[in-house]
């Protein structure tokens, strides 16, 4: 269970148990200074008026013994006393308790020895020893303790009181601490979840009350914008490198159209790759644009529901020509009702680009298998390939800009296409997912359900 | 060509100036959007090149006054990727274009060219004739030379598309959206795929070559010389 992994829940437990340790001390010491030192003592006197008494018997009789403990009991004392007088025969010569055992015993007795005084009870405890005589008769002598009986009942009732209800204390101010503690900490783990699923904009919310969390969400937060600030430098310096050199770029581009008409087949040949060239240079820029476009655009959610269906078809049939000439299998299993929301031209190069990387790094005689389904309400779409996969430790930069595969090699391509995927989902759904299925490589997408 | 530019973007007014004047197109700039209204209504350019957003007045409120003027000089919308609403919104408003930022120069500088030539275009035919390759448009048929030839759908929209804008260049994205109803720029050559099949169908052995690429653009269909 959760609860028990908290650690502000434990550390309640841990307070909870050293709570009522002390407490328990603290009962143990009160006991013996008001239970078992004022026992001791009363045992003591019991003790030896029980050894003055037999001497008594002794040397005076029997007689004289129970008239000195009627006298005896109608002493007044700190303590009242107690006594049984029972003769060899059974007899009982005098008493002022009611019952007692029938065997001796040779321990220390307790008997209630309750007192009518004018209709009115009062109550008592007897502690009584009993005291074999000489002849056989027997003593029973004490003197009443209900004070330290009562004051150990006492004791014991608050003790169970305290130890219990501090034990629910412990447990429910464990429970609500962890509760309010767990809310303050999962702020934070949600705010790094958005910032590691790639939205460096994730926060910390702060209460506005200084105390440690904010102090801590405070620094978190500074952090995440100082992450955030050099992430955007990353992507400025490479936004405005395109930017820049774009205009030389198409000024260059003009000057070799220009060049192009000669009649030099080998120099127009040369001419043309060039051209081709500062194309591709062209398209690579535009792309870097595109995707910083798109990724600005994300916080506006401007999108309307689209069928994916049609959209996924029109991306395979687009693919079906290349794959065919690179000798793949390409099939597809495209399910109804995928339905999300996003700009069906953008999804469509989303499914291009992901299609595009399946035909290109596969070998011929793979298959590629693209899927859509509805799982919950929530469309997805998967490629699935039966090449040569990507290594583990490559799966999650592939998103990353300009990011190529150790494997990739040479073969054309700039590293793009997967994060300009990225950024389209940020707006449709959720980042793409990567699988190894030995053989081969899956490449998911899972969209938000349209509202 | 006489064009008129409405940009606010120093970068990309200055990148698209320099293409079509190197292009030898007269090229006339404007930042602001009351001023360039004011100049749209009283001159007359055969092309007028609209940025959506815009200060002091929208893009897409000049085009409607312009067009609610009875102007009906072509207008080419350029407008932030992913501006989902803008294409829809454009074309709607009376625009014949749209293009999303950034964009290759040689991209707007065919698409220019082709909205230049479609005020001037002829009520068309039942036919298309491009040399001896005969496009029956009732019966989506093709000849060429006589010999039938058969095509998919698809191939055959391509091939009417590039037949409809015969002697003028093509680019990938120009097809992408006419053929296949997508609007982006393609980064990857699937497109050549496409157009090296229905090429292989339209040339016999001896033949001359109909369609033709141009490097970094895209492809122009003309009758062999």
């Amino acid at each position: 269970m959760r609860i028990w992994r908290s650690l502000s829940f434990r550390l309640a437990l841990i307070y909870m148990g050293l709570f009522l340790a002390s407490m328990l001390i603290l009962s143990g010491i009160f006991y013996w200074v008001t239970v078992r030192g004022p026992l001791e003592s009363a045992e003591a006197q019991v003790a030896g008026e029980a050894a003055v008494h037999e001497d008594i018997a002794r040397r005076r009789g029997l007689a004289a013994l129970a008239s000195e403990l009627d006298s005896r009991a109608d002493r007044d004392g700190a303590r009242k006393a107690f006594h049984a007088l029972i003769d060899p025969a059974g007899r009982v010569l005098t008493a002022n308790i009611s019952s007692w055992p029938r065997t001796p015993a040779a321990d220390w007795l307790i008997i209630e020895s309750d007192i009518n005084v004018e209709g009115q009870e009062i109550d008592h405890e007897a502690l009584l020893l009993d005291q074999p005589l000489p002849g056989g008769a027997r003593l029973l002598i004490g003197r009443d303790i209900y004070d330290i009986v009562a004051r150990e009942k006492q004791l014991s009732a608050a003790t169970t009181w305290i130890v219990g209800v501090s034990i629910l204390l412990g447990l429910g101010g464990g429970l609500l601490m962890s509760l309010a503690i767990g809310r303050r900490i999962d702020s934070v783990t949600r705010a790094a979840r958005r910032v590691i699923a790639g939205d460096l904009t994730g926060r910390v919310p702060l209460r506005g009350t200084h105390d440690d969390f904010d102090r801590l969400g405070e620094t978190l937060n500074a952090m995440l914008t100082r992450i955030e600030e050099l992430v955007d430098s990353i992507r400025r310096v490479s936004d405005n490198a395109a930017h820049e050199l774009r205009t030389p770029l198409a000024r260059l581009r003009t000057h070799l159209e220009t060049l192009a008409d000669t009649s030099d087949v080998e120099t127009a040949r040369r001419i043309d790759m060039a051209i081709a060239e500062a194309g591709r240079l062209e398209s690579v820029f535009d792309a870097v644009l595109r995707i910083t476009r798109l990724e600005n655009r994300r916080q506006d959610g401007d999108v309307r529901p689209v069928d994916l269906a049609p959209i996924i078809g029109d991306a395979v049939e687009f693919y079906r020509p290349e794959a065919e000439d690179r000798a793949l299998t390409l099939r597809s299993e495209i399910g109804s009702d995928l339905f999300a929301v996003g700009n069906r031209d953008l999804l469509f190069q989303a499914f291009c680009n992901i299609l595009d990387n399946a035909v290109k790094y596969t070998r011929p005689g793979d298959s590629i298998v693209v899927r859509g389904r509805s799982e919950a309400g929530e469309a997805i779409f998967e490629v699935a390939d039966s090449g040569p996969g990507v290594p583990a430790d490559e799966l999650p930069h592939l998103a990353e800009r300009f990011y190529r595969g150790r494997q990739v090699g040479e073969k054309d391509g700039i590293g793009l296409g997967l994060s300009f995927v990225t950024a389209v989902m940020a707006i449709s759904g959720y980042p793409p997912y990567y699988r190894n299925l030995d053989p081969g490589l899956l490449v998911g997408l899972r969209f938000r359900r349209a509202a | 060509m006489n064009i008129q530019l409405i940009e606010d973007d120093a970068r990309v007014a200055g990148h698209v100036l320099k293409g079509l004047s190197e292009a030898g197109h007269g090229v006339v700039h404007e930042t602001d959007g009351r001023a360039a209204l004011l100049r749209a209504s009283t001159e007359s350019y055969d092309l007028i090149i609209l940025d959506r957003m815009l200060p002091s007045i929208d893009g897409m409120k000049i085009l409607r006054t312009i067009r609610a003027s009875g102007d009906a000089t072509p207008v080419l919308i350029l407008s932030a990727i992913g501006d989902v609403e803008a294409r829809v919104a454009g074309l709607k408003a009376g625009s014949d274009d749209y293009l999303a930022k950034p964009f290759a120069l040689s991209e707007l500088l065919a698409r220019a060219e082709a909205l230049s030539r479609r005020g001037s275009s002829i009520a068309e035919s039942a036919e298309i004739v491009v040399g001896d390759l005969q496009i029956d448009l009732l019966g989506q048929t093709v000849q060429r030379g006589g010999r039938p030839i058969d095509l998919t759908a698809r191939e055959f929209r391509i091939l009417l598309f590039l037949a409809r804008n015969a002697g003028r260049v093509v680019t990938r994205s120009m097809l992408l959206e006419n053929v296949w109803d997508y609007h982006f720029d393609p980064q990857t050559n699937i497109i050549d795929q496409h157009v090296s099949r229905l090429r292989h169908k339209l040339d016999r052995p001896g033949d001359a070559a109909l369609i033709h690429t141009v490097r970094g653009s895209g492809y122009i269909i003309r009758p062999p010389a």
